[in-house]
């Protein structure tokens, strides 16, 4: 049984650490990752909280898989209540947090309450230390990680930058500098709590029967269902190969998805980011090494990953690798959320030269782009307003139909109106506009589906968010595109019950309809699973999607169909029927 | 007949890992789905062919002269 | 020690680590605990592969046994034979002083609660590395 069998609660006002046993039960029906940190919240949180008091929680969950040889298992979820949208918010991070926390003796950390004045939290093994913040407080992620290092050594640390501290909804949390729980603003949970950062060390081991047998299973299976054709383009390339295949099909967003297409792509693709390669870097367990280093001029950074190069890129105009190497740093250092900086300074770009509101900056102007960084970290002149997302922007200056988000949170790099499922897909993912709840651009714009119909996507998408659901449950990279019967069978070699992909399914199924539930609760409706005007209305100009709209009927049909086949009734509440089904 | 053939990312492998290659035909037409076949690469790995900019049906007769780009399957984003 | 080479009359091969292709996953580190240890525990394997940032960039540094035998010649008791150009431990023998572990210049050798753990060459690690950045190669001296 991989399960440490132990909970970490920590309680920032009293400072008080207990442990506590993990509930087993739970384990079974949600597994770990984000199944089980939303189950815990959901039991755990008074709705209606507002998520930056004392009432909200923040949860860092392993699964059955972390600290094991088991490839691409090295990611954490950490979950919490989201201040950008108010819905449930799990997002996941990789490096080596989780399999340090892990041998630390812990298969999840909660925090709750807030600490008196600025600390940070040191966990090595049984030792729980609330530390001093002060000398960190004000900081960028980068130095308070070095700092941290200075004084601890060896740890592996999650923190946050003066985004967090000044509680913007798009805060994120970051690790080894370059690592990333982006959305939602899980950063501003932290900073809410007067939370720097958390460091860890672990001694501990994770025992398996047949160890060894399971290693050499296991290695194989790596050979020959990781390392493939399927899988490889994470190593050969990386997320940047995305754009090539976005613009070519017409959903690289561009000048705040006015355009489904980029002049200079190629200037940001990922030849040109192979350019500035020097090292391919892997989470821990991870064959696949998705990451970038690269250099260019005086400016380096781990990345930037296709959404950086997407939203900060062509959406804001900007075909200038090194100036996007640039903001990608310093959004990583103050940690902000690339997807919702790239669509709030994309936004104010188009509100400024629609005569809208004048925030000083045009698409294009570089300069101006790498100072919005800093601002709006800080919370400083124009930044002031772009740190509250662009739905609050819209309701502040108007242009609310060019507001690209969905529940408030910043809508991702690939263009709903060539993707019809990505729309469907955002409109229903749990924590506002995500892609990675389900990803069907994959085998639709990209694949063989066709993209301009409402037939079947429903059905899709649902797949998708079910199988995706277990997959970051369990936990297991997006990146390594297994089956369910292949998590099976790793699961049955870890578990001491076993499992069948049918019931792992189930377990999707369960934690989407779980996550459905706690926002139900927060007063969510149909009306908040639509996109904005500009997608049902404006056609794209350029390239592949020329003439494209996704219109509305369409959009409608899909969504009454994905409620129907979700067992929700017309207006996307979770049936009483379909909550016994599961056990809800 | 010519024709310029980009094998991308980890698909590079079946064309001897060269960024691009150039294949002259003794047919004056030719489906791309047969050239996909003579240089053994699985249809499940390929997402979808571009010829000349342009996401393309496997069946596309090639006339010559064409550029092809063959993207791998990708998964998460 | 020349002699106890030359005397195996072995062409000796030893690990040799890579820097350039090694992307930091540690899936050796697994591999040598779970093969040697019987637990996945990265801090009992006998190599440490480190790639980590620091104020000046990413740094990917790596120590493994190069077989260079400090450890056979310290060895009060004899307890670290080679034999064959490979190393093996003599749990019987060890009086836990530590000699090995400290005059290791890879320090590569794993200080257990009882005993140590030095790298038998069973190749797990090489196996496992998804980028060939582990190699057995002929030891050149
Ligand atoms: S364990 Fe260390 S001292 Fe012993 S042979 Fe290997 S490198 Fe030399
Ligand atoms: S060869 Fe075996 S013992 Fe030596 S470092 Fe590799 S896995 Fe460990
Ligand atoms: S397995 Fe290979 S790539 Fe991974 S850390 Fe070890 S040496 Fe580096």
């Amino acid at each position: 049984m991989t399960y440490t069998g132990t909970v970490l609660r920590i309680d920032l006002t009293t400072g008080k650490a207990t442990k506590e046993p993990l509930n087993k039960d739970w384990a079974r029906e949600y597994l770990g990752g984000k199944g089980l940190s939303i189950k815990y919240l959901y039991e755990e949180l008074e709705p209606g909280i507002d998520p930056l008091s004392t009432d909200n929680k923040l949860i860092l969950m392993t699964g059955p898989t972390t600290g094991t040889i088991v490839p691409n298992s090295g990611k954490l979820a950490i979950a919490a209540k989201s201040p950008a949208t108010g819905t449930i918010l799990d997002c996941s991070i990789g490096g080596h947090f989780a399999n340090e926390l892990k041998y630390a003796g812990y298969d999840a950390v909660i925090i709750e309450g807030k600490a008196k004045s600025p600390v940070y939290l040191f966990i090595d093994d049984d030792l729980v230390e609330m530390r001093s913040a002060a000398d960190l407080w004000g900081k960028g992620a980068h130095e308070t990680e070095h700092l941290i290092a200075d004084a601890l050594g060896d740890v592996i640390t999650l923190a946050i930058g003066q985004a967090g501290e000044n509680l913007l909804p798009m805060a994120c949390i970051s690790s080894e500098l370059y690592r990333q729980a982006g959305r939602g603003g899980i950063g501003a949970v932290m900073g809410s709590k007067n939370l720097k950062a958390i460091s860890v060390w672990g001694s501990g081991g994770i025992e398996v029967a047949n160890i060894r047998k399971v290693s050499a299973a296991l290695n194989k299976i790596k050979r020959e269902d990781t390392m493939t054709d399927d899988n490889m383009w994470a190593y050969s390339d990386g997320t940047p190969m995305i754009v090539d295949l976005s613009q070519s099909t017409g959903i690289l967003p561009t000048r705040n998805f006015q355009e489904g297409t980029f002049d200079e792509y190629e200037k940001i693709n990922s030849a040109a980011v192979k350019s500035t390669l020097k090292a391919k870097k892997a989470c821990f367990a991870c064959p696949l090494a998705c990451s970038n280093y690269v250099k260019k001029g005086k400016t380096e950074v781990e990345g930037p990953e296709y959404e950086t190069l997407a939203l900060c890129g062509s959406n804001c105009a900007i075909g200038d690798l090194e100036a996007i190497i640039e903001f990608n740093r310093l959004c990583d250092d103050y940690c902000l959320d690339t997807i919702s900086a790239g669509n709030v300074v994309a936004f104010a770009m188009e509100l400024t030269e629609k005569d809208v509101h004048d925030f000083g900056i045009r698409f294009g102007e570089i300069d101006n782009f790498l100072k919005m960084p800093g601002l709006m970290a800080n919370r400083e002149g124009v930044g002031a307003d772009l740190a509250e997302g662009v739905r609050a922007m819209a309701e502040k200056y108007g242009g609310g139909d060019y507001a690209m988000q969905v529940k408030g949170l910043e809508i991702p790099g690939y263009e709903p109106r060539g993707s019809w499922s990505m729309g469907l897909a955002y409109g229903t993912a749990d924590r506002g506009a995500c892609h990675m709840r389900a990803w069907p651009a994959a085998v639709e714009a990209f694949g063989d589906i066709d993209p301009y119909t409402s037939e079947g996507k429903a059905e899709l998408v649902i797949g998708m968010q079910d199988d995706n659901a277990v997959k970051f449950s369990a936990i297991f990279c997006d990146f390594w595109a297994l089956s369910t019967e292949r998590m099976a069978e790793i699961l049955n070699m870890l578990l001491d019950y076993e499992v069948t992909a049918a019931e792992l399914t189930r377990i999707g199924e369960r934690i989407y309809n779980l996550a459905r539930l706690f926002n139900e609760r927060e007063g969510f409706t149909k009306k908040d699973d639509y996109l904005p005007e500009r997608i049902f209305k404006e056609k794209l100009t350029t390239g592949a999607t020329e003439g494209k709209v996704l219109p509305r009927e369409d959009y409608d049909k899909m969504l009454a169909e994905y409620y129907r086949l979700r067992g929700w009734d017309e207006n996307g509440m979770i049936s009483d029927q379909k909550k016994k089904e599961l056990n809800l | 007949m010519q024709i310029t053939l980009y094998l991308k990312g980890p698909l590079k492998k079946y064309g001897d890992n060269n960024d691009s290659l150039t294949i002259e035909l003794e047919q004056d037409q030719v489906a791309i789905n047969e050239i996909i076949e003579q240089l053994e690469i699985p249809a499940s790995s390929i997402s979808f062919i571009q010829i000349n900019g342009e996401k393309s049906d496997s069946g596309t007769i090639l006339m010559g002269g064409e550029i092809i780009v063959v993207n791998p399957r990708v998964a998460g984003g | 020690m020349n002699n106890i080479l030359e005397r195996s009359g072995f062409c000796l091969k030893a690990l040799v680590f890579h820097a350039e292709k090694c992307i930091g996953c540690k899936l050796c580190h697994l591999a040598c605990s779970a093969q040697n240890e019987e637990i996945f525990n990265p801090r009992l394997a006998r190599l440490v592969i480190t790639s980590c940032y620091d104020r000046e960039g990413l740094i990917v540094d790596g120590q493994v046994c190069d077989l260079c035998l400090s450890c056979v010649e310290a060895c009060p008791v004899g307890a670290i034979v080679e034999k064959n150009g490979r190393l093996s431990f003599l749990e019987e023998l060890c009086t836990d002083c530590g000699l090995c572990v400290d005059i290791c210049p890879n320090q590569v050798i794993v200080k257990k609660d009882k005993g140590i753990g030095v790298c038998v060459q069973c190749k797990s690690c090489a196996n496992w590395c998804p980028t060939e950045a582990l190699t057995f190669e002929e030891v050149k001296r």
